[in-house]
C-alpha cells in the first residue's frame, strides 16, 4: 500500500498528524511526500531542532523522509489536504491524481477549524474527510464527508502517569483574535470560580516556553480544553492531555462528528472526559474533583491507546478509503 | 558600633530583613545573635530548609529567607569569645515565642553598656496585637500601624525589605510579556479566591498568569520578571505582605489589593504603584492601567525602592531613629 501526501511547507496541524500515522502504520518507504513539505520533516515544527522536544510535541518525524521520484505512478491514495491550497491550485491537485495506480483513490481531506470552512474539490474523488463536522452544516460534497481527528503519537504515551500532585492545567492563548477568543477569554475565570478550593493554574501559553508548558501539563488532574483559534473542537492540548493522563474538560464547544469518541456519560463508573458548556465549568470541576479519577485515567488511556494513536488513526483512514465507507459509512460513522 | 540582636528562634520574616539590613551597615562581626535564631546562620539555616524542602502548600519561603538572613556568617553570642559590651540591643517581639522578658532582663544586664540604647521591634501582623516591652527601651517600631488605634508607646514605622543586592541593575527597562502574575495559597481568604478569578474578568484580554499554589521559587521568580504587574494582596489583618518586596525585586508594579490606611513611611505613591480596594474593582483597575505605557511607572518605582525599601535602608531608619544621625 502507498500514499502519495500533498500538503504545505507552512505546517497544517491534521495533516501532521495523519502523515506521522500513516508512515507508523505503512512503514516510512510507501508514505511519500508529493511536494517536498519542510512542515511534514519535523524542523520548523515549534520552531526548534531539539529531537526530544519534537517527539514529544511535534507530531512529524525527522528522518526517514522520502520524497516523490521522478516517474512514480503507482499509488494506492493520493491524498491531499487543504493547507495544499495555499500556494497551489486544484489544478496541481488533479495533476496529481494521476499518479495513482489503477483502482486508486483519490482522497481529500478537509483539515481547516471551521466547521463552515470548506474546500470542495472540483473533481470526483473518492472520499472526503474533515476535521470538523457540524451536523447542521450542509456539506457540498457529494457525499456526507468522515471525521477524522487528530491523535496522540504513541510515544508521548511514555509522560502518562497517575502522579497528579496539582487539580486544574488552564494554559492556553487567551489573546487570539479567532473566532473562539470570547470562550477562551472566560474560561480563565471560571477555574476559580468553584465551591472547592483546588491548586491550579490559570495562564497564557505565551507565557511558557514550550517545554516549561509541557512539564506543567502531566502534574494535573484536568486540562481545560477551551475551542482551537478557529473555533475548532479538536485541538492539540487536548491530545496532549489525554496522552499524559491529565483528563481534558472540553468546555465551551461542542463536542462535533467524532469517530470512536470517548465516553461522556456524565456516569462517573463510564465516562471517559468531560466536556461542558463555559459557564458550566466551574462545577464541572467541583464534580471531577470529587471522583475517583484514577480509574476514569486509566479507561481513558486505554480507549486512546486502542483507537486515538496517530497509528490507529491512519490504520481506520487506510480501511474507510479501501472499503469506499464514503458511499456506505459504518453505522457508527453514519451522521 | 556593636549590635546585640534578640529574636526568635524560628523563621520571623521582619526580623530576618532587618538583620540583613544592619549587617550590611555595620559588618557582620558587629552585629551578634543572642537568640541563636535559625535563619540568621548559614549552616542552621541550610539544616531547616533541607527538613523543609517541599512545603505541601503554598511558597517555599525558607530558602528565600535563608538567602536574606543566613548570607553572611555572623558571630552567636553563645558561641562568642567576646568581653566587650553592647551599644544598642534590638528587640524583636517574636523572641517572646522561645524566650522570656527574665531571660531578656539578664541578657540586657550582662551584655549591654550603661548607656547602651534599646530598640523594641513589633512586627506583628495585626496593627492591634501588642506585647508592652517590660524592660526600659528607647525607641519602638512596628510594622503596623494604624491611625486612631492608642498604643501604649510611640510607636515608629519599619516594615520588611529587601536587600539590595536583589536588584538586578540594568534590567529595569527590560521587555515584559507578561501583563499580569499572582502566584499564591489563598484557600482560607475568600476575598483572595475571587481575586484569581477577577484578573480574568477584565473587558480587554490581557497576558497573564495566576495560580492558587506556590509554582517553586525558580518558575516564581521567572515568571515574575516577564510580568509588568504583580498582585500583591493584604496579608492576615490587612497587613503590608512580604510578597511586595518579591515584586518590587523582579522590576514588576505592585497592585496593592485591599490594603488598609495603615502609617507606611515612604510608602509607594500613585506613580509608582497601583492600589485597588478589592477584587470587585480589579478588572476596572486592570483595564486603566494595561491601557498605558508602564514602564515609566516601574521606573519610578526601582528608583524609589532602591532608595527606601532595601534592608540597608531600613537598618539606617533605625539607627537614625535611636542616634538621631546616620
Amino acid at each position: 500500500m502507498k500514499v502519495l501526501f500533498l500538503a504545505d511547507n507552512d505546517r497544517d496541524m491534521s495533516a501532521a498528524y495523519l502523515w506521522r500515522g500513516l508512515r507508523e502504520y505503512l512503514g516510512d518507504d510507501n508514505v511519500v511526500d508529493g511536494v517536498n513539505c519542510h512542515s511534514l520533516r519535523g524542523r520548523s515544527w515549534a520552531g526548534t531542532e531539539d529531537a526530544d522536544q519534537i517527539k514529544m510535541t511535534g507530531p512529524v518525524p525527522t528522518t526517514g523522509h522520502r520524497i516523490l521520484q521522478s516517474g512514480e505512478d503507482d499509488f494506492d491514495i493520493v491524498l491531499g489536504v487543504t493547507s495544499f491550497l495555499r500556494k497551489r491550485s486544484w489544478d496541481a491537485f488533479r495533476n496529481f491524481s494521476y499518479l495513482r495506480k489503477r483502482g486508486g483513490k483519490l482522497v481529500w481531506f478537509d483539515t481547516y477549524d471551521s466547521v463552515k470552512d470548506i474546500w470542495n474539490p472540483p473533481i470526483p474523488v473518492d472520499a472526503v474527510f474533515r476535521r470538523e463536522i457540524d451536523p447542521a452544516v450542509q456539506y457540498p460534497y457529494e457525499h456526507k464527508p468522515l471525521p477524522l481527528q487528530c491523535a496522540a503519537p504513541e510515544a508521548w504515551f511514555e509522560k502518562f502517569s497517575h502522579e497528579k500532585p496539582r487539580d486544574v492545567f488552564c494554559v492556553q492563548n487567551a489573546l487570539t483574535t479567532g473566532r473562539a477568543w470570547p470562550a477562551r477569554w472566560k474560561v480563565c475565570s471560571k477555574v476559580f470560580q468553584t465551591q472547592r478550593w483546588h491548586d491550579s493554574l490559570v495562564g497564557s501559553q505565551a507565557c511558557f516556553s514550550l517545554v516549561d508548558y509541557l512539564k506543567q501539563m502531566p502534574q494535573y488532574k484536568l486540562c481545560v480544553c477551551s475551542p482551537g483559534g478557529g473555533d475548532s473542537a479538536d485541538s492539540t492540548r487536548t491530545w496532549e492531555a489525554i496522552a499524559v493522563g491529565t483528563i481534558p474538560i472540553l468546555a465551551g464547544h461542542d463536542c462535533r462528528v467524532r469517530m470512536y469518541w470517548f465516553c461522556e456519560s456524565g456516569d462517573p463508573a463510564t465516562e471517559e472526559l468531560f466536556r461542558c458548556a463555559v459557564d458550566e465549568l466551574p462545577a464541572t470541576i467541583d464534580r471531577a474533583l470529587e471522583m475517583d479519577l484514577r480509574a476514569m485515567r486509566q479507561r481513558m488511556k486505554e480507549h486512546a491507546l486502542k483507537y486515538h494513536t496517530t497509528k490507529a488513526r491512519a490504520e481506520q483512514f487506510v480501511r474507510l478509503v479501501m472499503s469506499d465507507a464514503w458511499k456506505s459509512p459504518p453505522p457508527e460513522l453514519n451522521w | 558600633m556593636k549590635v546585640l540582636y534578640v529574636t526568635s528562634k524560628d523563621l520571623d520574616h521582619l526580623s530576618v530583613c532587618l538583620w540583613d539590613g544592619l549587617q550590611e551597615i555595620l559588618g557582620e562581626k558587629n552585629v551578634v545573635d543572642a537568640s541563636d535564631g535559625t535563619f540568621l546562620h548559614a549552616d542552621s539555616a541550610k539544616r531547616a530548609c533541607k527538613e523543609h524542602k517541599l512545603e505541601p502548600k503554598g511558597f517555599d519561603s525558607y530558602e528565600l529567607f535563608r538567602s536574606i538572613g543566613a548570607s553572611r556568617d555572623s558571630p552567636r553570642l553563645a558561641k562568642s569569645k567576646t568581653k566587650a559590651k553592647f551599644d544598642l540591643l534590638v528587640v524583636n517581639s517574636c523572641f517572646l515565642r522561645d524566650f522570656s522578658w527574665d531571660w531578656l532582663r539578664d541578657i540586657q544586664q550582662k551584655w549591654m553598656k550603661p548607656e547602651g540604647k534599646v530598640v523594641y521591634v513589633e512586627g506583628w501582623d495585626s496593627p492591634v496585637q501588642w506585647h508592652v516591652p517590660e524592660i526600659s527601651v528607647d525607641v519602638v517600631f512596628r510594622k503596623e500601624i494604624k491611625p486612631g488605634v492608642a498604643y501604649p508607646y510611640v510607636p515608629h514605622h519599619l516594615t520588611f525589605a529587601l536587600p539590595s543586592r536583589w536588584f538586578e541593575t540594568g534590567t529595569e527597562l527590560n521587555e515584559r510579556p507578561l501583563d499580569v502574575f499572582f502566584s499564591g495559597y489563598c484557600e482560607h481568604v475568600p476575598w483572595r479566591r475571587k481575586m484569581l478569578a477577577a484578573i480574568w474578568q477584565s473587558t480587554k484580554a490581557n497576558l497573564s498568569v495566576s495560580s492558587s499554589f506556590g509554582l517553586g521559587l525558580e518558575n516564581y521568580f521567572k515568571l515574575l520578571r516577564m510580568a509588568k504587574i504583580g498582585l500583591c494582596p493584604s496579608a492576615a489583618d490587612g497587613a503590608d505582605s512580604w510578597r511586595t518586596y518579591e515584586v518590587i525585586a523582579c522590576g514588576a508594579i505592585p497592585l496593592f489589593i485591599g490594603y488598609p490606611d495603615h502609617l507606611r513611611n515612604d510608602w509607594f505613591t500613585g506613580e509608582m504603584c497601583i492600589s485597588c480596594p478589592g477584587p470587585d474593582q480589579l478588572p476596572g483597575h486592570l483595564d486603566e492601567v494595561l491601557s498605558h505605557d508602564l514602564q515609566p511607572m516601574r521606573l519610578k518605582m526601582w528608583q524609589h525602592a532602591f532608595q527606601y525599601h532595601t534592608t540597608a535602608a531600613r537598618a539606617n531608619k533605625l539607627l537614625q531613629t535611636v542616634f538621631g544621625k546616620q
